[in-house]
């Protein structure tokens, strides 16, 4: 267990360490950044991809997202002083400390129903919702900060995964209103929906590779989403899951790659060379 | 599945989401807001090739990694509150195939909170590394007027710009590593990492309506999430989002409870 605490190191040197050591813990550990290149706040290390979208202009659909998406700010007038400069913070302040902490609360049945309906009924969803090969992710409450025009309102955020254009559909369903206030539709891979997890696993052990490989007593265990980081595979930008296979209670002994798209099983793997 | 909690001097909010695992929101610590919004966004998986030739110039990741979000399709029994001495908490399940975590929420009446994630190890084969990513919205004394710094060079250091702030090794005497202060009212939460798992933090100014992610990174290719939402905007008084990504290899025993101390100071 014992190790030396890291030291302070740029990120390009980090980079390097993680292609050159695979049998290093610290360089096994990769994801969120440290072989990215990214920059130490502060530190003036090379700037990294900027994956953030600008927040929309008052009304208009976001331009295709490269990560963050933000509700429009509609119509919002600046907060009116009071004579003393902290007042607009005092009051945002106040405002923030004010929040009805049932607008929280999970969706009924209803509401969740009325926010899939609203999305599917936006004419810019005509075709998705036309080709109906789309799957729901989520459909959740969430709820804005003031001073957002949209703080204190039913909201709802759906996603989706629109299998007719291969593209994620992120949208915030004003509940109040009954309108999408806010649509966004861009490359990114949400995780599994339940239905997405059972096609998986049908397609696996479906699959005449599969079939061969498993063992006596061997079944799914578990759909995961996965993304390849290799872009000769499929995987790397399709929509794919890895369906892992074996005894229940023990560790799998197989994987397979599906790719949803096209329905189809991409790679089968011994567990134990993953 | 939601609930408030008023004891130990905090004020609390939970839910189950869809997700991002057992959310905390509108909590408060002494009469005072602490936090908008916590959550566990994702937990990725990487496996790393037991036996690597020397073509290998990835080091055996290039597979990509798996995650399965946390949230009620993947909740393992009820919620649990308990009360222990000096505080109380919530634990969740979590189960995805060979997967199993359980989620806990710890409030002490001294300010300190725990959002820590126990692993309890399965996987493929030895060769994994578990990536929690908690999201922050730390709303102290409001939203606005956030500062946050960093300790480095054996003191706090304010940073100025959003970015990528890795734990080094050095911490201020409690431990801390970061800390975010409300320069109104000098009202502040300090992060302290787990000695064991390679946490760093991301600092990113929160924009106004902003939705947290649904997905890992934005597209084929594309940096994962948090990293790939950093740029060089300012977040010296600004309101801030922070990220805490731990990094817990199989190799250590487990089950690993992995996540941060913060401790609030009002």
């Amino acid at each position: 267990m014992a190790r030396a605490k890291k030291a302070t190191r740029p990120p390009a040197k980090a980079a390097k360490r993680a292609v050159k050591s695979a049998t290093s813990k610290k360089n096994r550990a990769t994801t969120a950044g440290r072989a990215a290149g990214r920059k130490p706040a502060g530190k003036g290390g090379s700037p990294p991809a900027r994956g953030r979208a600008a927040a929309p202009s008052r009304g208009r659909a976001a331009a295709p997202s490269r990560g963050r998406a933000a509700a429009p700010s509609r119509g919002r007038a600046a907060a009116p002083s009071r004579g003393r400069a902290s007042a607009p913070a005092r009051g945002r302040a106040a405002a923030a400390r004010a929040v009805d902490a049932t607008l929280f609360d999970p969706l009924t049945e209803g509401e969740r129903a009325d926010a899939l309906r609203i999305l599917t009924e936006d004419r810019r969803l005509a075709t998705m919702a036309k080709v109906a090969r789309y799957r729901v992710i989520a459909a959740e409450p969430i709820v804005l900060k003031p001073p957002h025009p949209l703080s204190g309102r039913r909201l709802a955020r759906a996603v989706a995964y629109d299998y007719s254009a291969l593209r994620c559909v992120d949208a915030l369903v004003d509940l109040d209103a009954g309108e999408v206030a806010f649509l966004q539709m861009n490359q990114s891979q949400p995780g599994l929906a339940r239905e997405e997890e059972s096609a998986a696993v049908a397609i696996a052990v479906g699959d005449e590779r599969v079939k061969r490989e498993l063992g006596l007593g061997d079944e799914p265990i578990a759909a995961l989403h996965y993304w390849s980081r290799r872009e000769a595979d499929l995987a790397y930008a399709r929509r794919s899951a890895a369906v892992l296979l074996g005894q229940p209670g023990r560790r799998p002994s197989l994987v397979a790659v599906v790719d949803l798209v096209d329905g189809q099983v991409t790679e089968v793997v011994p567990a134990d060379q993953w | 599945m939601n609930d408030a909690i008023e004891q130990a001097d905090w004020t609390i909010h939970w839910k189950v989401t869809e997700t991002a695992g057992l959310m905390i929101y509108l909590a408060s610590y002494r009469g005072r807001r602490i936090l908008w919004e916590g959550s566990l966004p994702y937990v990725t998986i990487d496996h790393q090739r037991q036996v690597l030739s020397v073509e290998d110039e990835d080091g055996g990741q290039s597979r990509g990694p798996f995650w399965a979000p946390l949230g009620v399709r993947t909740l393992a029994g009820a919620i649990r509150k308990s009360d222990f001495r000096g505080g109380f908490e919530l634990a969740a399940d979590f189960s995805a195939g060979p997967y199993r975590y359980t989620q806990l929420w710890r409030f002490h009446q001294d300010g300190r909170m725990a959002p820590w994630l126990t692993i309890h190890g399965g996987g493929l084969h030895d060769g994994h590394t578990y990536h929690p990513h908690w999201r922050f919205d730390f709303d102290l004394d409001g939203a606005a007027a956030d500062a946050l710094e960093h300790f480095e060079g054996a003191r706090w250091t304010r940073v100025t710009e959003e970015g990528w702030l890795p734990h080094t090794g050095e911490a201020d005497e409690d431990g801390s590593v970061w800390r975010q202060v409300d320069t109104r009212t000098g009202a502040q939460v300090a992060i302290r990492p787990h000695h064991w798992e390679d946490a760093e933090l991301f600092a990113i100014r929160y924009h106004e309506g902003e939705l947290p992610p649904y997905a890992p990174h934005a597209a084929p290719g594309a940096q994962p999430f948090p990293a790939g939402y950093i740029g060089d905007e300012s977040i010296e008084g600004q309101d801030v989002c922070l990220w805490y990504v731990a990094h817990v290899h199989h190799d250590d025993a487990f089950p690993f409870t992995a996540g941060p101390w913060i401790r609030c100071r009002v």
